[in-house]
C-alpha cells in the first residue's frame, strides 16, 4: 500500500468516522436489498425473499466488525481502548499519577525552560530577518600587543568600508553599533538603547517597516547623514502613547534633534537578541559618540560588521576576499594593521569564535535539566516496575485469558505515554509560569521574544515528553510480560519477591549518581560566584548608581566644567535616599580606564605586572562614596586643589608590586605634563583596596588616583568627567527617577544622562552566567535531592511490605526494633553509597570540563566532595527511616495473620 | 496495521476480484456474480470475505469506490480498477501462472 493512500484512508477514518461507518452500513444493507431482489425474481414471496437474503448475507453487524477488521483503523481502535484502559487504571491510583506526573512534569517544565534561553542563544535566528542563514557576521585576527592574534567582532570604520567592497562575494554589507542614549531633555529624559546602522542595514536584513521607511542608503548621502530615526514598535506605543502617528515627529536623542521616519514591527531587533529601542544612521551620529575621525581612523575600533553571501559563495572563499579587502585597505594607511584577517560566523551572536559564556553556562544548565529529568525518569521507572510488581496477579490473569505479552507491554506503555503527555502538559504550564519570570531575572538582555512560548519550544516539550516515556516505560513493559503464569499465580502475592526489585536498586543507585552530580555543580557554581563576587572588591557595589553625563557636548572649559559638576553633586546631596556623589573620568566595571607608564617618569615596570598602571582621576568624595578603604595614609581633601602640592594615592597593587618592602607613602609619583613641561611630583599620601578595572577574571592590576581637580590630562587630551558615583542608603534602583530628576534640574542642557545601577554596568554582568548556573543548578539539585529521596523511599517502602512477614517473625523472635530498622535503612544507605561513589567520579570528570566557567574552585576539592556525599547520605537515610519505622510499627501478630 | 498472512486462498480471491473488476465497475453483489459466472460456479464468494477484501483493496489503492443506482433503482456503491489496481492484476495473473504450472508439474510427476 502506498504511503499516501494509507494516510489518507487513515484521515477519512479518524475525522469522518461516521460517513465511512454509514457508507459501510448503506453499502451492506443495499446488498442485502440487491439479494433479495435477485430471489423475488426468481419466485419467492417478499417475506421469504428478505428471511433468505438475511441468512445468506448472516448478519450486517458481524460483516460490518469483519470489515473494520481489515482496515487500518483497527489499530487506531486499539489505541483508542488501550488510552481508555490507561486512563480508567492510572484513575484507580491517584496516589501513584499523581507523583509519576509531578515527577515528568517537574523533569520536562525544567527542560522545556532552558531549551527556550538555549535556542534564543544558538539557534533561533534574529526575528524578521529575511533568509537569516546566508547573513553572516564577519570577527577580526589581529596581532594583539603581547605578540599573540585576539579576534573580535568590532572594527574601524575604513575596515567595514574595505569589506563593503568586496562585493564579488557579498550582495551586502552592513555596520551597526549598539550604544546608550537618551531620549529627551532635563527631567523628562528617559535612557533609550540606540543601535547606529549603516544605510545597508535595513536592506542587508529584510525586514519590512510597520510604519514609514527604514534608514537607507539615501540617508547616507552629504557629508555627515541625515538626522532620521527609525522607532521601535515598543518605543513608538510608549514615547506616541500608544498610536499616534510618529512619522515626522521629531525627537531629541542625545546630542541632536532626529526625524522619525518609520516603526520597525514588533520583535524586531535587529541582528542581536537585545531590545533596540532606535535606530540612527550611523554617518550622522559617528563623530558625536567617537570622536573626530571616527569614521577616517583606522586605530579607532568600535564598529560590528554583517555580511550577506551572494548565493553560491561559500563562506571560506568570502572570509579570504574579506580579508584581501582588509589588507589592501590597511596597507594603504600608515597605522593600518596588515595581519588582520576576516572570519565569518553566523548571525547568532553567541556562536561567534568563542562561544559567549552565558551561551556555555547555558549548556551547562541544559545538561542540569536533562539530568533532572533523567533522575524523574528512572524514579518513575522504579515506581511503574513496584506498580507492576503489586499488579502482578492482575497481569497474570491478563495473560492466562489470552492477552499476548506484546498487547500487554503495549498497553503498560501507553500507560507510561499518558502519563508524561500530562506531565508534558504540566511541564509547559510551569515553564511559562517559572520560565518567564527567570529568564527576566538572569538574562534579561534576550529580549521579550525568547519568552514567548514558541512553537519550536512546543515540539521541543513533547519530544521530551516521548524520550521520558520511552526511558521510563521500556524497562516496566518488557520485564511485566515475563511472568511465570502457573507460579505466580499459585503464590497468590504472597511472600512474593519479585526479580524487579534488582532493576528498583539499580535505577535508585544511578537517581543518587546522577543527584550528587548536580549537587556538586551547584556547589561549584556557587563558590566561583562568592569568589568572583569578592573580587570586585572595595565597591559597595549594592548600593551604587552609575550616572554617565555628556559634559563635552556642552563645549564648556575646564573650570565651568568643575563648576557643574559641583552643581549636580550638590542636587544630587538633597536627595532623599542619596547618601553621597563623586565624580570620576573613568567607572570601574563600565569603563577601561587609561594607562600606563608613559604618564609616570622614572618608574620601572616590575615583571608581576603585565599591564598598568591605571590612572583614576576621582573627586575628594570618591573613596566614601565607593566604599573603597583606606589601608594606608589619607584619603584625598578639598585642600587637594590646583595649586596645593600635588598628591596621589595608590592601590594596593600597586603600592606592593612597585614597593615591595613598604613606605611607599610619602614617595613621589613623578606624573609627566601633557602639556610638555618637565614631570611634576606628586606626594603618595595613600594606598586604597583594590579595586577591579574591568574585567572580573583579570588579573589585579596596577593603579594610582589623582584627585580631578588636580588631574590636567594625558596623551594631549584634557579629560572631563563623564561620570558620577552615588551612593543609595538603599537599594539604588529604587532612586534613579529622583536622580534624573535632581540632575535635569542642576544641568538642563546636558544632552545624555544615563543612570544605571553599578550592578547592571559591563562589568557586573559577567556574573550573569554563573549566576543563571548558581539558580539553575541549585533547583536543579534540590529537584534531584527529591526526586531521589522519593526514589528511595518508595523502593524501601515497597521492599517493607514485601517483607512484613519476616520481620514480623524477626520481632516475634525478640530482635529489637532497632535492629529491624537499621537493617532496612542499611539497604538504603548501601545504595545511597554505590550510588554516591559513581556520582563523584563523573563529578570529577565532568567538572573538569566546566572548569572554564568556574573561578577559583576545583571540582575535586575534597571538602567539597564530602559536603555534597554528606548531603545525600543524610538524605537517604531519612528516605530510608521512615518506612523502616512504619515497618517495625506493626504488630508482629497483626502482620502475620494478615498473610 | 493487523494483516492475516497470505495464503492461496487469500490471493486466490483478490485475483478474481481484480480480474471481475477489470471488464467493468461493479458493485458488491455484482463482484460475487461476476466471479461465480466465470468460475461457472466453482467459486461462490460469501460476503463475510467479499466486503473486507474490497475494502482492503481499496485502501491498498487498487480500487476506487463510487456510489451510483443499479438497475432496480438502489443506490450502490460501484468498484472500479485503479491503474495501480491493473499493475497489481497483472502481477498476480504471473504469479498465478506460476503456481499452477508448478502444480502441473508435481501433479505430472506422480
Amino acid at each position: 500500500m502506498t504511503g499516501l493512500t494509507w494516510l489518507a484512508s487513515l484521515w477519512r477514518n479518524l475525522f469522518h468516522r461516521t460517513r465511512v461507518e454509514r457508507d459501510l452500513d448503506d453499502e451492506l444493507h443495499t446488498y442485502v436489498d440487491q439479494l433479495m431482489d435477485e430471489k423475488i425474481r426468481g419466485g419467492m414471496s417478499p417475506a421469504e425473499a428478505r428471511r433468505a437474503a438475511t441468512m445468506e448475507a448472516g448478519g450486517v453487524e458481524q460483516m460490518k466488525e469483519e470489515v473494520r477488521d481489515a482496515m487500518v483503523t483497527r489499530t487506531w481502535d486499539l489505541l483508542r481502548r488501550d488510552v481508555r484502559h490507561a486512563a480508567r487504571s492510572l484513575a484507580r491510583s491517584p496516589g501513584f499519577t499523581l507523583v509519576a506526573v509531578l515527577c515528568l512534569a517537574l523533569g520536562i517544565g525544567a527542560n522545556t525552560t532552558v531549551f527556550g534561553v538555549v535556542d534564543a542563544l544558538l539557534f533561533r535566528p534574529p526575528a524578521h530577518v529575511r533568509d537569516p542563514g546566508s547573513v553572516v557576521r564577519v570577527y577580526f585576527t589581529r596581532a594583539d600587543r603581547e605578540g599573540g592574534y585576539a579576534t573580535s567582532s568590532i572594527t574601524n570604520y575604513p575596515n567595514y568600508e574595505d569589506v563593503a567592497g568586496s562585493t564579488g562575494v557579498f550582495a551586502q554589507v552592513a555596520a551597526y553599533w549598539p550604544t546608550q542614549t537618551t531620549l529627551g531633555r532635563g527631567p523628562e529624559a528617559r535612557p533609550v538603547q540606540a543601535s547606529l546602522v549603516s544605510g545597508s542595514f535595513f536592506p542587508l536584513l529584510g525586514a519590512r517597516p510597520l510604519l514609514g521607511r527604514f534608514i537607507g542608503p539615501e540617508d547616507e548621502r552629504g557629508s555627515a547623514g541625515d538626522h532620521v530615526a527609525v522607532l521601535s514598535y515598543g518605543l513608538w506605543r510608549r514615547a506616541f502613547s500608544g498610536g499616534g502617528s510618529p512619522l515626522g515627529a521629531t525627537l531629541r536623542i542625545g546630542r541632536s534633534s532626529y526625524t522619525v521616519i518609520g516603526v520597525a514591527p514588533p520583535g524586531f531587533t535587529g541582528p542581536d537578541p537585545a531590545p533596540v529601542d532606535v535606530w540612527l544612521p550611523v554617518r550622522a551620529l559617528a563623530n558625536d559618540l567617537m570622536g573626530d575621525g571616527a569614521l577616517t581612523s583606522r586605530n579607532s575600533y568600535w564598529i560590528n560588521v554583517l555580511g550577506r553571501l551572494r548565493a553560491g559563495v561559500a563562506p571560506a572563499s568570502a572570509a579570504a576576499a574579506a580579508t584581501m579587502a582588509l589588507r589592501r585597505g590597511n596597507a594603504a594607511d600608515a597605522h593600518g594593521d596588515t595581519s588582520t584577517t576576516a572570519e565569518l560566523y553566523p548571525i547568532n551572536r553567541d556562536r561567534g569564535p568563542k562561544m559567549s559564556e552565558r551561551a556555555r553556562a547555558s549548556l551547562w544548565v541544559a545538561a542540569g535539566a536533562a539530568a533532572v529529568l533523567l533522575i524523574a525518569c528512572a524514579n518513575l521507572a522504579g515506581l511503574l516496575l513496584a506498580r507492576n510488581a503489586a499488579r502482578w496477579r492482575e497481569l497474570a490473569v491478563r495473560l492466562a485469558l489470552g492477552a499476548g505479552r506484546s498487547r500487554l507491554a503495549a498497553q503498560l506503555l501507553v500507560e507510561t505515554l499518558l502519563l508524561s503527555a500530562v506531565g508534558g502538559g504540566f511541564g509547559v504550564a510551569l515553564a511559562l509560569w517559572g520560565g518567564g519570570a527567570l529568564r527576566a531575572a538572569l538574562l534579561p538582555d534576550i529580549g521579550p521574544a525568547a519568552t514567548v512560548l514558541s512553537a519550536r519550544v512546543l515540539a521541543f516539550t513533547a519530544a521530551t515528553a516521548l524520550v521520558a516515556a520511552g526511558l521510563s516505560g521500556i524497562l516496566p513493559a518488557l520485564t511485566a510480560g515475563r511472568a511465570d503464569l502457573a507460579s505466580s499465580l499459585k503464590s497468590a502475592g504472597r511472600s512474593h519477591t519479585p526479580r524487579s526489585s534488582r532493576g528498583q536498586s539499580v535505577l535508585v543507585v544511578a537517581q543518587v549518581a546522577v543527584t550528587l552530580v548536580l549537587l556538586v555543580g551547584a556547589e561549584l557554581f556557587v563558590g566561583s560566584l562568592k569568589n568572583l563576587e569578592a573580587r570586585v572588591g572595595g565597591l559597595a557595589a549594592d548600593h551604587l548608581l552609575v550616572v554617565t553625563t555628556d559634559a563635552e557636548a556642552l563645549g564648556l572649559g575646564k573650570a565651568d566644567i568643575s563648576l557643574l559638576y559641583e552643581r549636580m553633586r550638590d542636587g544630587l546631596k538633597r536627595v532623599p535616599g542619596v547618601e553621597d556623589a563623586s565624580a570620576a573620568v573613568f567607572m570601574p566595571l563600565s569603563s577601561s580606564g587609561a594607562c600606563c607608564l608613559d604618564n609616570v617618569a622614572g618608574l620601572e615596570q616590575p615583571a608581576s605586572i603585565t599591564s598598568g598602571p591605571y590612572i583614576f582621576p576621582v573627586g575628594p568624595e570618591w573613596f566614601g562614596t565607593a566604599g573603597t578603604k583606606i589601608v594606608e595614609g589619607r584619603s584625598f581633601t578639598a585642600a587637594d586643589r590646583v595649586g596645593a602640592p600635588m598628591v596621589a594615592v595608590l592601590n594596593a597593587t600597586m603600592a606592593r608590586a612597585y614597593w615591595p618592602r613598604g613606605g611607599a607613602v610619602g614617595k613621589c609619583l613623578n606624573l609627566t605634563d601633557p602639556a610638555g613641561g618637565a614631570a611634576r611630583c606628586a606626594e603618595i599620601v595613600g594606598v586604597a583596596e583594590d579595586v577591579v578595572r574591568i574585567n572580573l577574571r583579570d588579573q589585579r592590576d596596577a593603579g594610582y588616583y589623582v584627585p580631578l581637580d588636580q588631574f590636567t590630562g594625558s596623551y594631549g587630551a584634557p579629560w572631563t568627567p563623564s561620570y558620577l558615583l552615588v551612593r543609595a542608603t538603599g537599594s539604588p534602583s529604587a532612586i534613579v527617577s529622583a536622580v534624573r530628576r535632581a540632575l535635569g534640574d542642576a544641568a538642563p542642557d546636558m544632552p545624555d544622562v544615563t543612570i544605571q545601577p553599578l550592578e547592571d554596568s559591563y562589568g557586573w554582568l559577567q556574573l550573569r552566567p554563573l549566576r543563571l548556573g548558581v539558580t539553575m543548578f541549585g533547583a536543579f539539585a534540590i529537584l534531584g535531592l527529591v526526586l531521589a529521596a522519593v526514589g528511595i523511599y518508595g523502593l524501601l517502602s515497597f521492599l517493607a511490605s514485601r517483607r512484613t512477614a519476616e520481620l514480623a517473625v524477626r520481632m516475634a523472635l525478640g530482635a529489637p526494633a532497632r535492629r529491624v530498622r537499621w537493617l532496612m535503612v542499611r539497604q538504603g544507605l548501601r545504595l545511597a553509597v554505590v550510588g554516591a561513589a559513581i556520582g563523584v567520579l563523573c563529578a570529577i570528570a565532568l567538572g573538569r570540563a566546566l572548569a572554564s566557567l568556574l573561578y577559583g574552585i576545583s571540582p575535586s576539592n575534597p571538602a567539597l566532595l564530602a559536603l555534597a556525599v554528606m548531603v545525600l547520605l543524610g538524605i537517604a537515610v531519612a528516605a530510608s527511616y521512615v518506612p523502616a519505622r512504619r515497618a517495625t510499627r506493626l504488630d508482629p501478630s497483626i502482620a502475620l495473620r494478615a498473610e | 496495521m493487523p494483516s492475516k498472512p497470505t495464503n492461496l486462498l487469500q490471493g486466490t480471491l483478490d485475483l478474481l476480484i481484480l480480474r471481475a473488476l477489470s471488464l467493468a465497475p461493479l458493485h458488491g453483489l455484482g463482484v460475487a456474480r461476476r466471479v461465480e459466472q466465470i468460475t461457472r460456479g466453482t467459486f461462490l464468494v460469501k460476503p463475510g470475505s467479499l466486503f473486507p477484501a474490497l475494502h482492503r483493496m481499496e485502501e491498498a489503492g487498487w480500487l476506487k469506490s463510487s456510489w451510483g443506482s443499479s438497475d432496480n433503482n438502489r443506490r450502490a456503491k460501484y468498484y472500479e480498477l485503479t491503474k495501480a489496481g491493473r499493475a497489481q492484476l497483472e502481477v498476480e495473473t504471473a504469479e498465478w501462472g506460476r503456481i499452477s504450472q508448478a502444480i502441473k508439474l508435481v501433479l505430472r510427476a506422480t
